[in-house]
């Protein structure tokens, strides 16, 4: 007999053999997964075993102030991929942006799923929080912090997804006219998941739901709150350019030799060292490339602040050698300049965050 | 395993290479004597390797983008395997149609018998 699929007992494993999906393709996806969450070989049985009869979670999505570029992320994948598979078989319960009820309509069923799966759903956030006039972002007259506190006082966990959920993003650069937040600035009594970016890279939200549908955990982190398996490792680390970096090759305009060859993009702004994510790895557009590939230094979208870093175009630091001869040494000390670049690149970055005042590449000199 | 039966599985990705080892590890592997190719949420290649129970395991996505590549020691990867919950829905599959090839065939008698 077929299960309704739209009951919230449903498991993971009957949603995906609704659509056909061979017990072959899923422990293909399982394999996958353990690879991408970095998790041993050895694991696959498990998260097969934990996906299958997982529960449909609820999930309650939050839009606060944002471009909607994040949803866009999600469910604008090029083909229809296990992943996304995944994403369909939550309950989603709540998205004013996707749902097609509005209004009081949407609001009840926000307050049902909360009411029905107390302590157990997932809050999921996209945009930062207007801490000076509430009535800069509303939703039903419900002002953003108010919806937030209400929403994440019996959530399990709270994900956030995008810079501006995370860190503030664009709303928080300066001037910062709508005195907007991220979420950890305002829920400090729930495990938060920082997916920054902007926007984040699909895989890794649903690599966070499947961490939590596997093992009802949510993952470990790094000091900002994002996934270590995604954020662990700086763009620069995983570059494929990083060699002509090692060896001080250099692009010095986007019409160069150096930038015709596929040099290095540091000298022209590039953010890798500073950045963590998993762009140079798992890449966009279904795998095709990321910014670098496509020639254009990274902006470092997933780390706070990065709107006030500075400029995209002004290189983070200047080595007090000249490039050439840092790269010799680069040479000789493997990563660690790369790691001292960006962590001097970091520092000033922090700073100037804090001061919200523009860095300049004079400043950066200094 | 040759002691013991105990089958490892070694995930690619997970080992730091610089650009080009992994092409010469699959270089140094390949290749044996079998080869199959899975369809299953995208296109698989599983070669066992010069090296008889060491297999390589390569799974791409619909858009043949690598999604994960493994060496597997095993006598045959598990992928390869015909799954039980497969083939109890098949057999559910095979019923249903001989059911319907039973039923249509029963009408056919009966209305040749009609005539």
């Amino acid at each position: 007999m077929t299960k309704d699929l739209s009951r919230k007992d449903t498991t993971l494993g009957d949603a995906l053999r609704s659509k056909g999906i061979s017990r072959r393709s899923f422990l293909k996806f399982c394999a996958a997964t353990a690879s991408m969450m970095a998790l041993p070989p050895s694991m696959i049985p498990t998260i097969a075993n934990a996906l299958e009869k997982a529960r449909r979670p609820s999930v309650i999505w939050l839009s606060f102030q944002e471009c909607t570029g994040c949803t866009e992320s999600l469910t604008r994948a090029h083909t229809a991929t296990v992943e996304s598979l995944i994403f369909d078989s939550i309950s989603l319960d709540y998205h004013h942006t996707l749902q097609a009820a509005a209004g009081h309509a949407a609001e009840a069923a926000r307050e049902a799923a909360m009411e029905e799966n107390k302590d157990k759903y997932l809050v999921v956030v996209d945009g930062s929080i207007p801490m000076d006039n509430p009535g800069y972002s509303t939703i039903a007259g419900i002002s953003n912090y108010d919806m937030l506190v209400d929403t994440a006082k019996h959530a399990a966990a709270i994900v956030t997804v995008g810079t501006c959920a995370a860190f503030g993003g664009i709303p928080h650069a300066k001037p910062n006219p709508t005195g907007a937040v991220a979420v950890s600035d305002i829920i400090k009594d729930k495990p938060i998941i920082n997916v920054s970016g902007c926007p984040p890279i699909p895989v890794v939200i649903t690599g966070v739901l499947t961490h939590f549908l596997t093992f009802g955990t949510i993952p470990d982190l790094d000091n900002l709150g994002r996934p270590k398996t995604f954020f662990g490792q700086s763009i620069h680390d995983r570059c494929y350019r990083r060699p002509f970096y090692d060896k001080g090759l250099f692009a010095e305009s986007f019409d160069d030799e150096g930038a015709r060859e596929g040099w290095c993009l540091y000298k022209l702004g590039c953010k890798g060292p500073t950045t963590y994510n998993a762009c140079a790895t798992t890449k966009w557009n279904g795998g095709v490339s990321f910014p670098i590939e496509s020639g254009h230094p990274c902006i470092g979208c997933s780390e706070p602040n990065f709107w006030d870093g500075g400029g995209f175009y002004k290189a983070i630091s200047i080595p007090t050698e000249n490039l050439t001869q840092t790269a010799i040494y680069s040479a000789a000390a493997g990563a660690a300049v790369g790691v001292a670049a960006g962590t001097l690149g970091r520092i000033k970055k922090s700073a100037a965050g804090k001061a919200h005042d523009k860095v300049t590449i004079d400043d950066l000199e200094k | 395993m040759l002691e013991t039966g105990e089958t490892r599985m070694i995930d690619l990705r997970s080992i730091p290479l610089a650009p080009g080892e992994e092409q010469t590890i699959i270089d140094t592997l390949c290749c044996g004597e079998v080869h199959a190719t899975l369809n299953a949420l995208g296109p698989s290649e599983i070669h066992e390797t010069r090296f008889t129970g060491v297999w390589l395991v390569t799974h791409y996505n619909e858009e043949n983008s690598v999604i994960g590549r493994f060496i597997e020691i095993t006598k045959i990867p598990d992928i390869l395997q015909s799954q039980q919950e497969d083939m109890a829905i098949a057999l559910q599959q095979l019923e249903s149609e001989l059911d319907e090839w039973g039923e249509s065939d029963k009408t056919e008698t009966q209305a040749e018998t009609n005539t």
